[in-house]
């Protein structure tokens, strides 16, 4: 019995759990509008070819007792956007690497190559396909946030 | 005119192609992280947005210079390409327009698309129109097809023609407007949601030019030298000239050298064509257009007595 039950607490020392997460994600797009004779980045609505959109993942910890570590957030970024060099921020320091290979790999720019042979060089921002954005801890009952920009094709 | 206002932003730039209008645009993100040693996962909602559809589009005379024309000409096209440089499909309401400094007036103006697009107006395949219905970065050839009148007009008179295109989607909206349309919005990416373009037709009526010059055989004039005469005919104007003949005397104190007369570089006998110390050289019609500019030259010597 002892056994078995050392066993199960391992066995669940080591499970991710997919669901009871304390921490969740929301997701926003801007877009930026003058108002007032001011620019101001607002939730995107219309968004024609060239627009460049701000989209915004917020972090909760929704647990007042408990701090969350090593927050990987991985944002693939979509279709018909290019991604806006150096825009990808967080709003506390985190560290911030991207995938040319759809999420596969992530390093930093200078070690990102497209292409093979004679036709390989270092990517640009507009080769990027995923960001990671990495936060060491996420306090009990915090919010932060992580963000980039990329314009429609 | 290509000009592209941003409904939100004062951004100004054009571009013929863009992600096409109605595109959904999805954003998603995936969280991991560990609680006490736990590792755990969460996703964000979806995000999404739809592209609109920018209205943009050109149109341009293609015409590089005024077409010339002379009085009483029919059905006379002038050419214009529209393109549609935003990102949906869109149709364009034409209309004819006549420029206010046009030293006269056409009749019967009418606007025909390329039907068989060949870039050449056939009134026997060509489709008259009041509007054209373009998908994006699709383009239309049109035509305005008028009559020039018949009254004596001054050489250089112009009549500027155009034709005013009108989307209608944008539906006499300014640029700073945009409208639903269905799940997503128009923007008026050009000013009043038209465009307009305009060519001209030139008065010129037709005439044969008769250029004469000579080179000698010799430095100097002497008693026998001969003199090599070239007479260069060509066309002022589009249109033809019947029945054109060079005729030209051999000047006085000169012999016509026999055998020497020719038409562009080909010998003319001298039997039909040299009589009474006179050439007389036959070359019928001549067809000139604004791609075809035929030039003759006849030649012949004589020798100075």
């Amino acid at each position: 019995m002892k056994k078995t039950l050392i066993s199960l607490g391992i066995a669940l020392a080591t499970m991710t759990v997919a669901s009871q997460a304390s921490v969740s994600i929301a997701t926003q797009s801007y877009q930026e509008q003058i108002v007032n004779g001011s620019t101001q980045w607002v939730q995107a609505v219309k968004v024609v070819p060239g627009t460049t959109i701000l989209y915004q993942n917020t972090l909760t910890n929704n647990d007042a007792t408990t701090t969350a570590d090593n927050l990987n957030i991985v944002n693939q970024i979509p279709t018909h956007m290019e991604y806006l060099d150096s825009t990808a921020a967080c709003s506390v320091a985190c560290t911030v690497t991207y995938s040319v290979d759809g999420g596969t790999t992530f390093d930093v720019p200078s070690n990102l190559y497209v292409g093979t042979g004679s036709t390989r060089r270092l990517a640009v921002a507009s080769d990027y396909t995923t960001i990671k954005w990495l936060i060491t801890t996420l306090n009990a009952s915090a919010t932060e946030s992580v963000q980039y920009k990329a314009r429609l094709q | 005119m290509r000009v592209f206002i941003y409904f939100i932003a004062l951004s100004v730039f054009s571009f013929s192609k863009g992600v096409s209008a109605g595109t959904v645009i999805t954003n998603v993100a995936k969280l991991s992280y560990n609680i006490s040693g736990l590792g755990f996962k969460a996703s964000s909602n979806t995000v999404i947005n739809i592209v609109d559809q920018v209205v943009d589009f050109d149109i341009i005379c293609q015409e590089s210079t005024n077409l010339l024309v002379e009085g009483g000409q029919k059905a006379v096209a002038l050419t214009f390409k529209l393109t549609n440089v935003g990102n949906g499909t869109d149709k364009f309401t034409l209309f004819h327009e006549t420029n206010a400094s046009s030293n006269f007036s056409v009749s019967n103006p009418l606007i025909y698309i390329d039907s068989n697009k060949n870039g050449i107006f056939d009134i026997a395949k060509d489709k008259q129109v009041k509007d054209v219905n373009l998908s994006e970065d699709a383009q239309a050839t049109l035509f305005i097809v008028s009559d020039i009148p018949k009254k004596a007009l001054p050489t250089g008179s112009i009549s500027t023609n155009g034709i005013h295109a009108v989307s209608a989607l944008v539906d006499g909206l300014s640029y700073a407007q945009s409208k639903n349309i269905g799940s997503y919005f128009v923007v008026n990416g050009v000013t009043a949601g038209m465009d307009k373009a305009f060519c001209g037709y030139e008065i010129h009526s037709m005439q044969l030019l008769l250029k004469k010059s000579s080179t000698l055989s010799s430095d100097k004039l002497f008693t026998g030298t001969t003199i090599h005469y070239k007479i260069k005919v060509s066309v002022l104007g589009t249109g033809t000239i019947n029945n054109v003949v060079i005729n030209d005397n051999i000047p006085k104190k000169t012999s016509y050298i026999p055998n020497s007369l020719k038409l562009n570089d080909k010998s003319l006998s001298d039997a039909k064509h040299f009589l009474k110390n006179k050439i007389s050289v036959p070359i019928g019609d001549i067809t000139q257009t604004n791609t075809s500019k035929p030039i003759y030259f006849v030649t012949f010597d004589a020798r100075v007595k």
